[in-house]
């Protein structure tokens, strides 16, 4: 009965939807094994694409413009910002090793235009910036006419996002500061002015050092608009001269305002600027109007508040000269130990240890034989263990901590010849020089506290804690680091109890272990103990070991 | 559709569903002409691959992401965390189809990324808290509604893709016809054809839509 040929897929078509039915077909099919089965697949196929969501959409649904996904050579895989000038990706590198944020510019520069070669060159000058704080600039090109800026992505928060959090203390604000200007200096070197200075273009990036991003901008005008009101944004930290649109006067006496903008905005929460609208703010930049007693703050060291109101003079001529003169003046407010405090008021001294008085420097012991040790071996190491219930557990498996039943024990082992300090800043702000026992081997000494036993932890506040050991060979370099630990969890910091910070000569580094918690204080920690590093090595104390928890 | 449990059961050849392996009849005459897009995008400088790769597994990632309780943003920022380890990791990436690797490893990448998420940020709030409670630490295998959404995924891509390289009318024939199921014979008279010719356009389409497939569905490998 069946034809012997089966028909073709057309054909099948009409049976699939019960159109009319062709009898012979039908008949086939039903007959035919093979047919049946080829059958029943489209029936599965159909209803396999009939139940897409997209597929019962009406089918005027607009195409959706995509983004690029390569722009040049670089391979996109996302987008991180949109503005009314560019849109930044995220992308990669062909060779796969650099991570890059594409700033993509809106406006066309045609292949004609002569705009296209200023661009390139200076694509090629700002290529050649580099300092470890800023965010580099890799290449200038095209994307179908419109440029494009490949910069090294910076992953991290901006301080605008920092201080929106917390105010970070304002030795670690200056400590940030000083770092930038250093960066801002090379920028100058090279003629560059950024123009647009401002906390939403400073990132602490993940090991808490901060970047200054989209310098340079300003100069390719043919292909952003300049910096005025980028992308909508307040001018809130502008120079008066740039907001009154003197650019002709515009040298690095503005970035250098609006650097010392950046450190009023750390140190007081508040930007210099600000209006009822944009004019308005403006408008006060133009006249230089901000607040100058929010500075009076007693918390705010004077130095701090002097370089902040020296950098934001009215008149160019009477700000710094050059960006790096704010940097050392800011380095060395950070380093000149303040008037010491009453740290180890707090008087019990439930540790059992040697608490050491303000001055009371305990140094253990001196070498035997000095032996000059080489570099490589100059590293500190620290393990701090934790005793709980008869186990010992390394500090990052035993938390969160559980202060009523852990005892703790730290060792340490420093290259001979090296002084060590133990310190150990308690929950309250409490600071504790630790007496370590020692014991020397073959290049090193090795030091444990407590000798032979397990020291309970003190009862106190939740809190972020720290120990810090640190290594010199002359113990007149410890002198100003209990002062600069004064004011280490001053602020109300607590990392979360299940977040260790590693401080080393390095950078610091966050170790999360799973966990729900309740604050973000991480980068602070970081921010805080990145400072503490470089007021270290300023003193060549590049032999430090420290963790921060919280309890 | 049903999907059953991956990887027991495989489509056939040039069928976008499963059906039991045993029932192996295969229309002999649609040739393939993708070949893997697994192996093109080990190529960092193949750029027209990789755009074929995120635009078919942007959407997935995002929604099943997303489906773990991450905001938009965030799923945004993980779904680029999982494209670089991917782009890194792909050249050296052995695509082993008969023990769909793929399948497994795209999750795998997905999954570290969400629970590397999970472990930086540390936001307290309820979405997050669903995220990991949902996230099972420690599992080793894509569970049934990863299977599901790569499926619908892929059903869905091809579908597009075929849109953009067909014409509006041909196209016309198989979504009017096919999809909606409506009479072969309105369809032709709004469209200006016989009913025969709708079926054959609707055909044509259709065995692209199933080539299509075919190709995204080997390279998550199946029996």
């Amino acid at each position: 009965m069946s034809k012997l040929t089966c028909p073709a897929d057309e054909d099948l078509m009409p049976l699939l939807v019960g159109d009319s039915i062709e009898s012979d077909v039908q008949t086939h099919v039903h007959g035919c094994t093979s047919c049946q089965r080829r059958f029943d697949l489209f029936q599965s196929d159909l209803k396999a694409l009939r139940s897409l969501p997209s597929v019962m959409l009406p089918s005027t649904v607009p195409m959706v413009t995509r983004r690029p996904n390569t722009i040049g050579k670089y391979l996109v895989v996302g987008m991180i910002d949109s503005g009314g000038q560019s849109r930044v990706f995220r992308a990669l590198h062909p060779t796969l090793d650099k991570e890059l944020a594409i700033k993509l510019s809106h406006k066309v520069v045609g292949k004609l235009s002569d705009h296209r070669h200023l661009l390139v060159a200076e694509g090629k000058l700002l290529a050649k910036l580099d300092h470890p704080n800023l965010a580099r600039i890799y290449d200038l090109d095209f994307h179908e006419d419109l440029p494009f800026l490949a910069m090294e992505y910076v992953r991290g928060q901006t301080i605008r996002q920092i201080v929106e959090q917390a105010k970070p203390a304002p030795l670690d604000a200056a400590g940030l500061i000083a770092q930038i200007a250093r960066a801002l200096g090379v920028v100058h070197a090279h003629g560059v002015i950024h123009q647009d200075v401002k906390p939403q273009n400073i990132l602490l990036d993940e090991v808490g050092k901060p970047r200054l991003i989209d310098f340079g901008l300003a100069r390719l005008r043919h292909a952003w608009d300049g910096s005025i009101q980028p992308d909508g944004g307040t001018p809130s930290f502008m120079a008066p001269e740039q907001a009154r649109g003197e650019l002709t006067a515009l040298g690095p006496a503005a970035d250098i305002f609006a650097l010392g903008g950046v450190l009023y905005y750390m140190l007081t929460g508040k930007p210099p600027f600000s209006g009822k609208d944009v004019d308005d703010t403006i408008a006060k930049a133009g006249r230089c109007e901000f607040d100058r007693t929010a500075l009076q703050e007693t918390r705010i060291p004077r130095s701090l508040r002097d370089i902040c109101l020296k950098a934001m003079a009215a008149n160019p001529r009477d700000r710094y000269a050059r960006v790096e003169h704010m940097a050392t003046d800011l380095e060395a407010a950070i380093v000149r130990p303040k008037k010491l405090r009453n740290y180890a008021k707090a008087s019990a001294a439930v540790l059992a240890v040697a608490m050491v008085g303000i001055l009371g420097w305990q140094l253990w012991p001196p070498a035997p034989t000095p032996v000059v040790t080489a570099p490589h071996s100059e590293v500190v190491q620290m393990e701090v263990t934790v005793t709980r219930g008869g186990k010992t557990l390394d500090l990052a498996n035993a938390l969160p901590l559980d202060p009523a039943n852990d005892g703790f024990q730290i060792n340490a082992r420093v290259p001979t010849g090296h002084q060590v300090l133990f310190v150990y800043v308690h929950s309250s702000g409490k600071i504790q020089v630790l007496d370590p026992k020692s014991s020397p081997a073959d290049n090193y000494t090795r030091y444990v506290f407590p000798e032979g036993g397990v020291s309970s932890l003190e009862p106190g506040p939740a809190g972020t804690e720290l120990f810090l050991v640190v290594a010199a060979d002359d113990p007149k370099k410890f002198e100003p680091i209990l002062d600069w630990l004064g004011d280490f969890n001053s602020e109300l910091l607590k990392l979360d109890p299940k977040t260790l910070v590693w401080l080393d000569q390095d950078e610091p580094r966050a170790v999360t272990l799973l966990g729900p918690g309740k604050t973000n204080p991480t980068e602070q920690v970081k921010m805080k103990l990145n400072n503490l590093r470089q007021r270290l090595r300023g003193q060549n104390l590049s032999v430090i070991r420290g963790v921060a928890y919280s309890r | 559709m049903r999907v059953q449990t991956w990887p027991a059961v495989g489509p056939p050849r040039n069928s976008v569903s499963r059906v039991p392996s045993g029932r192996d009849t295969r229309p002999a005459m649609i040739e393939k002409t993708s070949s893997s897009l697994i192996r093109r995008v080990k190529n960092p400088n193949d750029h027209a691959s990789w755009g074929e790769f995120v635009e078919l597994y942007e959407p997935l990632l995002v929604r099943y992401i997303r489906k773990r309780g991450l905001s938009e943003h965030d799923a945004q920022d993980v779904v680029q965390t999982v494209f670089i380890s991917l782009l890194r990791k792909l050249p050296t990436f052995e695509l082993d189809r008969s023990r769909g690797r793929f399948r497994t490893w795209l999750w795998q990448v997905t999954h570290n990324a969400v629970v590397d998420w999970a472990r930086t940020k540390k936001r307290v709030d309820t979405a997050e808290d669903k995220a990991r409670a949902e996230w099972k630490e420690g599992s080793e295998e894509p569970d049934r509604e990863w299977d599901e959404e790569l499926q619908k995924r892929i059903l869905e891509f091809a579908l597009e893709k075929v849109k953009g390289q067909t014409t509006p009318n041909t196209w016309a024939c198989f979504e009017q016809y096919l999809l909606k199921g409506r009479s072969g014979i309105e369809v032709g008279a709004e469209l200006g054809m016989p009913a025969n010719t709708v079926y054959v356009y609707a055909a044509r389409v259709m065995a692209r839509v199933r080539e299509q497939c075919e190709a995204y569905l080997e390279d998550l490998g199946h029996e």
